[in-house]
């Protein structure tokens, strides 16, 4: 599952077998229009949730799943959301080698994913070596708390979403601006 | 002149891009970068041909794609998306075959109203013709292995291993 940073469901990945038995899996992606004006920044998260759920789905048909290479679904392994340590770190290169090498700064969601991930298995974030992953203690604490109900998202302002736009140009940020200055 | 209108003058296409291409994601930065990052690993002249070659076409379609789709939502443009991403990411190890992808809307959660992506059988040929070329060696080239060790596994009591 996907969330986005602002905490919205933007797709999931499901594995099953066919009616072959072949095992497959099923990406979704939601329709998101909360750039309604702006589809540059729609297809930047879509391009975002895409890569997501196909390391999701990378993951889910390739890696062994037996007990020995995923003891009971911890955290270094896949983790209880799928989320664990193998995505993580997978997703980490990912995102630097799309930013880096093909000048396509998509975002993976990598801290709400571990946040969900921690809160799901309800373990701490002590346990988790972040820089291994490239994630700020911060911002994951943050997230965190959010999914315990102790606060709302702090990644919810409009500003943290147009982290990807062009500011000289997107009439969304004049928008969030407003939006700002009313608050 | 915009910074995109340059760019898709750089891969000589003729008309312009829309207003959403994702700006800087242009094919001549990233041929240059990426046949940079490979010196040091294989000076293999084919390679390199071979390499710039693909980024090209695959930039061409993609930008050709932008172009006659107005809408970021439309599943066509995921699937070339799709397919792009997997070869120079995953070595080509999804396709549609094995990993299907759907738009859906979000109020159609859990529902099964969704809107399938329907690929044609010519252009299902085409992504498999484009998925059979040896791209190991963009893998290699990455920081590290994007996929973990655990995929080389021998276990057979899983059943998840069955498949291996």
């Amino acid at each position: 599952m996907t969330r986005s940073e602002s905490g919205d469901k933007s797709g999931y990945t499901e594995c099953k077998r066919d009616s072959e038995g072949i095992q497959k899996a099923y990406v979704t992606i939601f329709e998101d229009f909360k750039f309604a004006k702006n589809p540059r920044a729609r297809l930047r998260h879509y391009l975002g949730v895409l890569v997501h759920e196909m390391l999701h789905a990378v993951l889910c048909l390739y890696c062994c799943r037996c007990d020995n290479c995923n003891p009971e679904q911890s955290l270094d392994g896949d983790g209880e959301t799928g989320h664990g340590l193998l995505w993580l770190k997978a997703a980490k290169n990912i995102e630097f080698f799309l930013d880096s090498t093909l000048y396509l700064e998509l975002s993976l969601s990598r801290a709400m994913s571990l946040a969900y991930e921690l809160w799901e298995s309800k373990q701490e974030l002590k346990s988790v070596h972040l820089d291994q992953i490239g994630l700020l203690k911060d911002k994951v604490e943050d997230l965190l708390q959010y999914y315990q109900g102790h606060r709302r998202n702090p990644y919810s302002e409009y500003e943290s979403d147009c982290r990807y736009l062009d500011y000289d140009t997107d009439y969304e940020y004049e928008i969030g601006k407003k939006r700002k200055r009313l608050s | 002149m915009s910074k995109c209108t340059v760019i898709h003058a750089q891969v000589g296409l003729r008309v312009s891009p829309p207003g959403w291409a994702p700006e800087g994601h242009s094919h001549g930065n990233a041929v240059s970068k990426l046949k940079k990052s490979r010196k040091d690993l294989k000076k293999n002249r084919e390679t390199n041909r071979l390499l710039s070659k693909w980024f090209s076409s695959g930039f061409n379609d993609l930008h050709k794609m932008l172009l006659r789709y107005r809408s970021p939502e439309n599943p066509l443009l995921f699937q070339h998306y799709f397919s792009y991403f997997s070869r120079i990411l995953f070595d080509g190890a999804l396709a549609l075959e094995n990993c299907k992808i759907r738009i859906a809307m979000r109020q159609e959660y859990d529902k099964e109203a969704w809107r399938s992506v329907a690929m044609s059988q010519g252009q299902l040929s085409a992504l498999i013709r484009l998925t059979q070329q040896p791209l190991v060696y963009i893998v290699q080239m990455l920081p590290t292995s994007f996929l973990p060790q655990t995929t080389i596994c021998n276990h057979s009591t899983s059943a998840f291993c069955d498949k291996k």
